[in-house]
């Protein structure tokens, strides 16, 4: 049964059907040559089992909030704020794309969105000033991937819910892991741009760099909010999304007045649509997961074909990084968490390692899956974005893809990156 | 023949177009008034609502399958194309025929699924535990949502029949379109 299932999900999932297909049918296939005796009206009851969790209600708030800062002012704000600062350094553009994909994923919760905001503006930049078009592309999907370790992270909201992590644990936790790739990446891009010799931004004098921090300094209450708030106790990840879109409204619509109010009801159509595209996955996810577990496939899988030992705790992370990544490689990262968490956290749990941890270590293995050949989806957004051949795209990407493997490994051993600050905050 | 059928079914298909935008934009403004209130009643007044999370999670039904069928309309659910995207125009459409023609099954029979299911719920005559909303009303914007998006994928698949191009939905051309805003690309 549990090969039939997989067989049928892979099978259509690479004929291009939607996503929510071949995880439905396969359900529902399974129901009927496997468990007849079932009421197939018990898969429509997970689905809507799956969307009801209320700190699920976050994810289309923190969509929300996003889509109206894109459209308005505050994105090219920060960059602007990077920029003057850090700009003028050697390798200083390259090292502002990753830090405003960093701010950025403060602001936003997805990698794609982050793909799109931030490498629209700065990629023409960083070719005028002497970068390839493969770095330039590859730093920007790579660096990308930190937002969805930055809370507020769409990932980690539906890992918390579907193994009953607290989701501001996992948001705290995720600080830690992102400013360490941050940090690799900028000492990467100061090498890369020493070796190629590439000439350096002329440095902002400080009125200049004034006039960015005033203008950065009321989009810099999101990181505030979101962050200081849950780490203060004083917001849930919910409670954090929903102040979030109340200031990105007062911002946008009240103080910039950048959007009006007539534009509201527009972007609540397109965050609706993003919700549904993302939940209909999310219940169609919480069918196939429910199907699998009733049949005890978890389990199976877990114990007898991989044979993991749960006394090897170390071992039981790395199996469960693999697992993650390569799903990712292929699939989108919100259908790899809703699949494969129910399968390996009994094992997780056996083995005694911090669920946040783990969930921190799926979300950098997701993040990194979806930036990876040949069919993570940050490179078939940043093909939409860009208009460049896939395979230009992902050139440049070994050097990042090594990176992250060193922030995995490091992370295996030095668990207190991302724990650190959790530590501080909840215990 | 095929083409005054695309053009009749083009017109309802606008007025439903209408209805499911407001229901999504209705969903995410709604959500989002519960929720900022929610926030100001525990932290300033120091007690919350007790009904904003049944009404969030009704809201969020509504968003979910509702948005099938507009999502579908716009060529917007997540697929995974990388070897769709390689193959010629005929068979693409082929495929693309057979896609629209196995989703929309399998659409209409969860949607038929769930009809039993919202059904079943109004017999037992189950509540919301604070508004005391009948929990059937709510469950039952499953079917309508799944068979609204079952609509969308004949529609595709009628389009394609009726023309040249391969068509993803029935009105969005099978291209990369570059004009939506960036946080569309979730």
């Amino acid at each position: 049964m549990a090969t039939m299932m997989f067989v049928t999900m892979i099978i259509l999932l690479l004929l291009g059907f939607p996503l929510m297909v071949p995880l439905l049918a396969a359900a529902l296939l399974a129901f009927v040559f496997y468990i007849p005796a079932l009421d197939p009206q018990i898969l429509v009851q997970q689905m809507i089992g799956g969307v009801k969790p209320p700190a699920l209600i976050a994810v289309p708030l923190f969509i929300f909030a996003a889509d109206i800062m894109t459209r308005g002012l505050t994105a090219n704000r920060l960059l602007d704020l990077v920029m003057s600062f850090i700009g003028h350094v050697r390798g200083g553009l390259p090292i502002t794309t990753a830090a405003s994909c960093t701010l950025f994923g403060a602001v936003s919760g997805s990698t794609q969105a982050t793909v799109v905001a931030m490498g629209s503006p700065l990629r023409p930049r960083l070719l005028k000033a002497g970068y390839t078009d493969s770095f330039s592309m590859a730093l920007i999907i790579n660096s990308s991937d930190i937002a969805l370790l930055i809370p507020p992270s769409i990932g980690m909201i539906v890992y918390g819910v579907v193994s009953g992590t607290s989701v501001g644990e996992l948001f705290i936790a995720g600080i830690g892991p992102g400013l360490l790739i941050l940090m690799l990446f900028s000492v990467y891009c100061y090498f890369y741009s020493r070796i190629k010799n590439i000439p350096t931004q002329e440095r902002r004098d400080w009125s200049e760099r004034g006039r960015a921090l005033r203008a950065a300094l009321l989009p810099m209450g999101f990181p505030v909010i979101v962050v200081g708030g849950i780490y203060a106790g004083t917001f849930s990840p919910t409670e954090a999304a929903a102040v979030s879109v109340a200031y990105a409204v007062l911002l946008e619509v009240v103080i910039f007045r950048q959007l009006g109010w007539k534009d509201i009801p527009d972007l609540a159509v397109s965050t609706g649509m993003i919700t549904a595209v993302v939940f209909i996955l999310v219940a169609a996810g919480a069918a196939f997961s429910w199907t699998l577990s009733y049949a005890q496939i978890p389990s199976l899988l877990v114990n007898d074909i991989l044979n993991l030992d749960p006394s090897q705790p170390t071992m039981v992370l790395i199996a469960v990084c693999a697992a993650f990544f390569v799903g990712c490689m292929f699939v989108d990262p919100i259908v790899v968490i809703l699949v494969l968490t129910p399968i390996f956290a009994p094992i997780i749990q056996a083995a005694g390692i911090d669920p946040v941890l783990a969930g921190t270590l799926i979300t950098l293995q997701v993040a990194i899956g979806s930036a990876t050949p040949p069919f993570g989806c940050d490179i078939f957004t940043a093909i939409a974005v860009f208009k460049r051949p896939y395979l230009e795209v992902i050139k440049g990407s070994p050097p990042f893809f090594l990176i992250l493997l060193l922030a995995t490994a490091l992370l295996i051993s030095f668990p207190q990156i991302a724990l650190f600050l959790r530590d501080l905050a909840f215990r | 023949m095929m083409n005054y059928l695309v053009r009749i079914m083009a017109m309802a298909d606008k007025s439903m177009a209408w209805l499911e935008k407001a229901a999504l934009a209705i969903g995410v403004i709604g959500m989002t008034l519960v929720s900022v209130s929610n926030v100001f009643m525990r932290n300033v007044l120091g007690e919350s609502l007790t009904f904003a999370d049944e009404l969030n999670q009704a809201l969020i039904i509504l968003v979910t399958f509702l948005g099938v069928g507009y999502a579908a309309r716009q060529g917007r659910h997540i697929r995974m194309t990388a070897l769709f995207d390689q193959l010629p125009r005929l068979p693409r459409k082929i495929m693309m025929i057979v896609i629209a023609a196995c989703t929309a099954a399998l659409l209409f029979l969860l949607s038929w699924y769930s009809l039993d299911y919202a059904l079943h719920t109004r017999s037992v005559g189950s509540v919301t535990p604070s508004l005391q909303i009948p929990l059937w009303i709510i469950y039952a914007v499953a079917p309508i949502g799944l068979a609204v998006g079952g609509v969308q994928y004949v529609m595709t698949l009628i389009r394609n029949l009726a023309s040249h191009d391969v068509y993803i939905s029935f009105t969005h051309t099978d291209e990369y379109d570059t004009s939506h805003s960036p946080t569309q690309e979730i």
